[in-house]
């Protein structure tokens, strides 16, 4: 029983600053109905900020504490200035994929400048304890308290009571008509996504002195928080999120004490599929405005870049004419399946890895390219297919193709199952909710050790067979994997010129009118991520087989950001972009070898750029769809 | 003419508001039903109230199909209620705008052809899309009768506004419905381009559709209705002939307020 008041003690401690985490997000949810992807990112950077100030510069805790948060008020002024501002009239996912991009690029950018340890952040408070019974509360735990009652009180009255907060209010109703009463929405935008990020950077640095250490990667699971805490509180609300906040903290501490080490990193991520399933709207209040952009612009008809620089001809023409995307893409295979034998181990490699990387990107273009729905479990469904296979080959000694083909079918039947939860989830929830999916599959493998190997991965997976055959030198497995590559495009290229993928597009560019015309829009949806599952299913169990040793890190959040990149890159919806894209995205990093771990952070920026001025991409399919039967 | 669709008592309040209040009506094959009135009478919600785009508070919403198969249609949700054969425009637009104009018209039509994914990749994979052009042929003949055929390869975004309203309403065609219901068809059309959805109006009557028409353009709804309900606060008004409705005072306070009305 003791155990159960103290964990409750920590956890309402946590859960405050988990509203301070929360109280950002949601107001600048509020505001730009945007999912601010960046928001953990800013959260990290405020300690680190702090760190650097603190410890490296030896300032005294009350210039060093200001000056941190300064620092983030300013820089998230300019990340809204640069990243979103110009992208606030485009269709919802751009900003989204914006916000990631500035996500990586933050995350990037500090893990080269402090490296990617843990450092130890020494508390500026003293460190001391108050005893009550047999409970016992640190002086971290009562600050990262008191500190998040006042700030949300402050908060509260500064948005009820003053003019900038009638302003925010206004705008968070409704922009156009703040925009004609007078109000300058450029700066009351700027401002309340400052005031959210900076609430956040507090936290952060709370954190950093509650738990003595800090790390690039803390801000993902603050993300993850704020935005479960968010939802539980209902979308938009800020005393939904603090009650929000209090409750997540208190149900992570309980399952700290009760549950298996390892697992309680779970207890987030099942909070806010059960809080989906059961209240989408939240528990409290319903967001107030729509949250649906469902009717805004979209970005497929405008051109990629190659419909750009060559010649525009009549569509009757190209009618009849050839595809000059997929002209360039099979040219480039037949020169790689060409060339290969005089390849070197390491060159082969690179043609393998893009081959993999392009399957990855077509289960995306399934699901946003044509579908709309963005969905970044991919990274999940990769290492269901790697896993699949490498458990089935050595612990069941299931041939190489009947374990692909098994892991194919679990890919799938969890696509179906997300899909199916995820019904009555859209736009920006659904990215969240997929990607805390993704972390779920890695949590789980990483830790159920007698099962998976752990953290430690598996070893020895075979190389396939054909007939008498083993596909083990780097050359044949080249060829398998293109040959399989090439099916999953011709398959892919199939589904998206099909009648079935024009449903799936116009499901993307409007629901009800979809469903008005008669379209099972559910079943439509099942199909799209249940296909979007497959091919990086396939991918991962190509990838499983030529390393011959896989481990857990195949389902983090980098490789789903990778292939967002290269999807995005490449020209969403398109097959031969997706080859495209995985070719520039792992093939720059070999051009630039000594750029080393720049690499990450060059994605971030390219994916930044390319959402910024060419949202279609290099090959957007719109055009050639429209001509082609 | 035969009762094809029977609307009994719709209601529908938003927080409070009575969009809709025990609004009853009868669609006719073969005739137009004209539903005019004031903006915000709630003509638009009772549109969606019979095609499940919003679900009525109340009502009870009987159709017709093909054998005299009687439907409510109030427990039914969108999809569900279009494949019995009711389709419809909307107020503002709803095109599949990354999609071509003839695709469209393809997809408008495209549930009741038993096609399913394994025969549509197929048919793409192997079959050179030759099933996908037979269905493009097919949808030719709805954009023909809305003179939209030299259009048919354009993206649907692109397209001007009249050309816009012009194929929705082909896709709605191309579903062969027994119910047409549009809302605000010739909204922005100029004078030639209303005469010519009047004549479209007048063949989809003669081919025994039943049509309901939201409209504002008077002299449209005056030549071509056979019954006109009028509207005003969620509330039906009235209901007659074009004759008798055009002379009614209620109708003109309605549009005009009480001072009009007492000049007449």
């Amino acid at each position: 029983m003791n155990l159960f008041f103290q964990q409750l003690v920590n956890g309402v401690a946590l859960g405050g600053v988990y509203a301070l985490i929360a109280i950002g997000f949601t107001l600048i949810f509020g505001v730009l109905r945007l999912l601010n992807m960046a928001h953990g990112e800013i959260y990290m950077l405020g300690a680190y900020l702090a760190y650097l100030f603190l410890t490296i510069l030896d300032l005294p805790p009350f210039v060093a504490v200001p000056l941190a948060l300064i620092a983030i008020f300013a820089i998230s002024l300019l990340v809204e200035r640069f990243a979103f501002r110009p992208l606030r009239n485009a269709p919802h996912f751009v900003p989204l994929v914006s916000t990631i991009a500035v996500s990586t690029i933050l995350l990037e950018v500090v893990r080269l400048a402090f490296g990617p340890y843990m450092f130890g952040f020494d508390s500026f408070i003293s460190t001391t304890f108050v005893r009550v019974g047999t409970i016992s509360i640190g002086s971290s735990q009562l600050m990262m308290l008191l500190l998040s009652v006042v700030l949300t009180v402050a908060l509260q009255i500064f948005l009820m009571c003053s003019q900038w907060g009638k302003a925010i209010r206004a705008v968070s109703e409704d922009v156009t008509v703040s925009g004609l009463l007078g109000i300058n929405v450029n700066r009351v935008v700027g401002v309340t996504f400052a005031i959210g990020s900076t609430l956040g950077a507090v936290a952060g640095i709370l954190v950093a002195m509650h738990f003595g250490a800090i790390y690039p990667n803390m801000g993902f699971v603050a993300l993850v928080k704020a935005f479960t805490a968010a939802i539980l509180g209902g979308m938009g609300s800020v005393p939904g999120a603090v009650i929000g906040g209090l409750m997540l903290g208190i149900v992570e501490s309980l399952g700290a004490a009760y549950l298996p080490s390892g697992f309680s990193d779970a207890v987030p991520y099942v909070a806010l599929f059960a809080v989906l399933l059961l209240r989408p709207s939240g528990l409290f209040k319903r967001a107030g405005g729509s949250d649906d952009p469902s009717h805004q612009g979209n970005p497929h008809t405008t051109g990629g870049l190659l419909d750009r620089i060559l010649p525009q001809r009549g569509a009757q023409s190209l009618a009849a004419g050839v595809d000059i995307a997929k002209l360039i893409a099979v040219a480039g295979v037949v020169a790689a399946l060409a060339i290969a034998p005089f390849l070197g181990d390491y060159a082969l490699r690179i043609l393998i890895t893009i081959v993999v990387y392009a399957m990855m990107a077509l289960g995306t273009n399934v699901i946003l390219g044509l579908a709309g729905q963005l969905s970044l479990s991919h990274a999940a469904f990769f290492a269901i297919g790697a896993y699949s296979s490498a458990l089935l080959t050595t612990h069941y000694g299931l041939d190489a193709w009947s374990a692909m083909a098994v892991g194919a079918m679990l890919a799938a039947a969890a696509g179906a199952l997300i899909s199916l939860v995820t019904f009555r989830v859209r736009g920006y929830y659904l990215a969240l909710v997929t990607l805390a999916f993704a972390e779920l599959v890695r949590i789980i493998i990483g830790h159920w050790n007698s099962f998976t190997g752990g953290m430690m991965g598996v070893r020895a997976i075979p190389a396939p067979r054909i007939g008498p055959w083993v596909i083990d030198s780097p050359l044949s497995f080249f060829y398998l994997s293109a040959v399989i590559g090439v099916i999953g495009l011709a398959v892919y290229d199939a589904i998206a010129y099909s009648v079935k993928g024009r449903a799936l597009i116009a499901l993307r560019d409007d629901e009800v009118a979809a469903s008005a015309s008669g379209l099972g829009v559910q079943r439509l949806k099942i199909v799209a991520f249940t296909l979007s599952a497959v091919f990086p299913a396939i991918g991962g169990s190509l990838m499983a087989h030529y390393y011959s040793a896989i481990t857990p890190d195949l389902a983090a959040m980098n490789e789903t950001v990778t292939v967002l990149v290269i999807a995005v890159i490449g020209g969403l919806g398109s097959a031969a972009g997706a080859l495209f894209g995985s070719v520039i995205v792992n093939l720059l990093p070999e051009l630039f070898r000594n750029l080393g771990d720049y690499r990450v952070l060059a994605y971030g920026v390219i994916l930044f750029v390319t959402v910024l001025y060419q949202p279609g991409g290099v090959f957007s399919i719109s055009r050639r769809l429209a001509w082609r039967a | 003419m035969a009762d094809l669709l029977t609307v009994r008592h719709v209601h529908k309040s938003f927080a409070g508001l009575k969009a809709v209040q025990d609004i009853s009506l009868d669609v006719h094959a073969g005739a137009v039903t004209a539903v005019i009135g004031p903006n915000g009478a709630g003509k638009t919600t009772l549109f969606n109230c019979i095609t499940g785009v919003t679900k009525p508070d109340l009502a009870e919403i009987t159709l017709t199909g093909r054998g005299g198969a009687r439907s409510e249609l109030g427990a039914l949700d969108v999809e569900r209620i279009a494949r019995l054969g009711i389709a419809r425009t909307f107020q503002q637009v709803r095109l599949f705008d990354s999609l071509s104009v003839i695709d469209n018209v393809v997809l408008g039509g495209f549930y009741r052809h038993a096609f399913g994914w394994w025969a549509a990749v197929g048919d793409r994979l192997i079959g050179g899309g030759r099933r996908h052009r037979a269905l493009r042929a097919a949808a030719m003949n709805a954009l023909e009768r809305v003179a939209l055929t030299r259009q048919a390869f354009e993206l649907a975004g692109n397209l001007d506004h009249g050309n816009r309203r012009r194929a929705e309403i082909a896709r709605a065609l191309a579903a062969d419905p027994l119910v047409l219901l549009l809302d605000e068809p010739a909204a922005g059309m100029n004078r030639v381009e209303t005469d010519q959805l009047m004549a479209l109006l007048r063949d989809l009557r003669c081919d025994g559709m039943g049509i309901v028409l939201i409209e504002h353009d008077m002299k449209l709804v005056m030549q071509v209705s056979d019954r006109i309900y009028v509207m005003d606060h969620g509330e039906l008004l009235t209901s007659g002939a074009p004759d008798s409705v055009a002379v009614d005072p209620r109708v003109i306070e309605a549009y005009l307020g009480k001072a009009a009305a007492s000049l007449c």
